[in-house]
């Protein structure tokens, strides 16, 4: 396969699951989408390194991270200029908003770290190992963040309504 | 509280609607960003390029020929024993007196010379090429085929030595660099005086003994000076009598023998405004 072509089938395998993680980190789902499309962007820039990565997922996500952490560390540059308006009629993407809204409010509690730690073990499915090698933390590390993470869902009340099906 | 709170979130992260991935936004952006980055690697590597030329530049425009060093290329020789050799020193051609497109030839050296008339970069002198066909003597100068150097922005003379000729040429025909072949006649310089450093054996202006039995001395007399030669030697002469008189012009020489009729004694003299005035004498040891 040439090179746009595997990265074309790369990206259209992993965007969802970059969304996702990008909304647990904290993003609003337009900002969700803008980092997931900087993170194919840079994965496409760099297309040849990436593919003969060891784990494209764990480069791929360690992309992710970085550009999410740039992005709140100065302004945001993810939106770039482009010769068409991309202010388009789109249908009504409440309920989507208010989807990821929810799961916001419900991971509001959770530091910048124990996001990230759910987002490489739970979303990315990496190993304790790689997750502390892109993080450049202790495995060990790794797995406390994670407990108190998870601890820390438990006792949510939002998390509790969501599954018990209750209003947001 | 809920002991399910991380599948709990994967299922609202799975109903999560996430859109299309824009792939062809993000290949149209990847390959401009791509563009625009082998642009700037072009850009980086002319600049690079650049910088090492300029440095290289100022470097030999530092440390360059100065007044005082001589460049000199490489000879050519063709199948005639001919060598020629340029010369890249300012003070060569003004310390001969030549002038440019000038062709002398030098009987002390056995040398034939040649000032070019364009001039050319200091650090870059122009290889000579001889030919010697049917007696005709042809020099080119040109700077070397196909040479990528980085040359200084002065612009000097260069002097062409041609070595090898058992006899001068009248003419020389010139091909320069960027110029028209011309024919320059060829001046031959006359031969420096013979400066008469007299051996041992020499007998001087026709003294009977040799050299190394002769004797100099200056006469520093009140004068006034005497009509002739002969007349202003006489108050030394003493028991010697003269034997030849040689003028010319304004000096001449009085020998003078002894009673065997061997010449002892040379007087030098001058003639001056109010005649003639001895400078000196040269004489066998008695």
């Amino acid at each position: 396969m040439d090179y746009d072509g595997d990265f074309s089938a790369y990206a259209a395998a992993r965007w969802g699951n970059l969304v996702r993680s990008a909304v647990v980190l904290g993003c609003t789902l337009e900002d969700a989408h803008d980092l997931a499309q900087t993170t194919l962007l840079r994965c496409y820039m760099a297309w040849g390194k990436v593919s003969k990565a060891d784990d494209r997922d764990a480069y791929v996500y360690r992309i992710l991270l970085n550009c999410h952490r740039d992005s709140r560390r100065r302004r945001w540059w993810g939106e770039r200029p482009t010769s068409v308006l991309p202010e388009q009629h789109v249908p009504d993407s409440t309920p989507q908003v208010e989807s990821a809204d929810a799961i916001a409010r419900a991971l509001d509690d959770l530091s910048r770290e124990h996001r990230e730690v759910v987002v490489l073990r739970h979303l990315a499915q990496l190993s304790e190992q790689q997750t502390a090698d892109i993080l450049r933390i202790a495995p060990g590390t790794v797995k406390s963040r994670l407990s108190r993470a998870l601890a820390q869902l438990a006792a949510n009340s939002h998390i509790a309504d969501l599954a018990e099906g209750r209003p947001r | 509280m809920s002991n399910d709170a991380p599948a709990t979130l994967t299922r609202l992260l799975d109903e999560m609607p996430v859109g299309q991935p824009p792939l062809a936004d993000v290949l149209a952006s990847g390959r401009a960003a791509k563009r625009r980055q082998r642009r700037l690697q072009v850009g980086m590597v002319s600049l690079a390029v650049l910088v090492v030329i300029g440095g290289s530049f100022a470097f030999s425009r530092v440390l360059g020929p100065t007044d005082s060093d001589t460049l000199v290329a490489d000879g050519a020789t063709n199948g005639n024993e001919l060598h020629a050799t340029v010369e890249v020193d300012p003070d060569a051609l003004t310390s001969r007196e030549l002038v440019g497109g000038e062709a002398v030839w030098d009987p002390s050296d056995g040398a034939l010379l040649y000032a070019s008339g364009p001039r050319y970069s200091s650090s870059c002198p122009p290889e000579p090429t001889l030919s010697n066909d049917d007696g005709s003597l042809s020099l080119a100068l040109a700077y070397r085929a196909g040479a990528n150097r980085v040359c200084t922005s002065d612009a000097v003379p260069v002097l062409v030595t041609v070595t090898g000729l058992e006899s001068p040429p009248e003419r020389l025909t010139v091909s320069e660099e960027g110029n028209p072949s011309q024919v320059v006649e060829v001046t031959v310089v006359p031969s420096p005086p013979a400066v008469n450093e007299p051996g041992t054996d020499t007998v001087y202006g026709g003294l009977s003994c040799p050299f190394s039995e002769q004797t100099r001395a200056a006469l520093d007399i009140p004068g006034p000076g005497q009509p002739t030669p002969q007349e202003a030697v006489a108050p030394f002469l003493g028991s010697l009598s003269i034997s030849a008189v040689h003028t010319k012009e304004r000096a001449a020489q009085v020998i003078a023998n002894d009673a065997d009729g061997a010449a002892v004694i040379v007087y030098t003299l001058t003639k001056q405004e109010d005649g003639w005035w001895p400078d000196g004498y040269t004489e066998c040891r008695r």
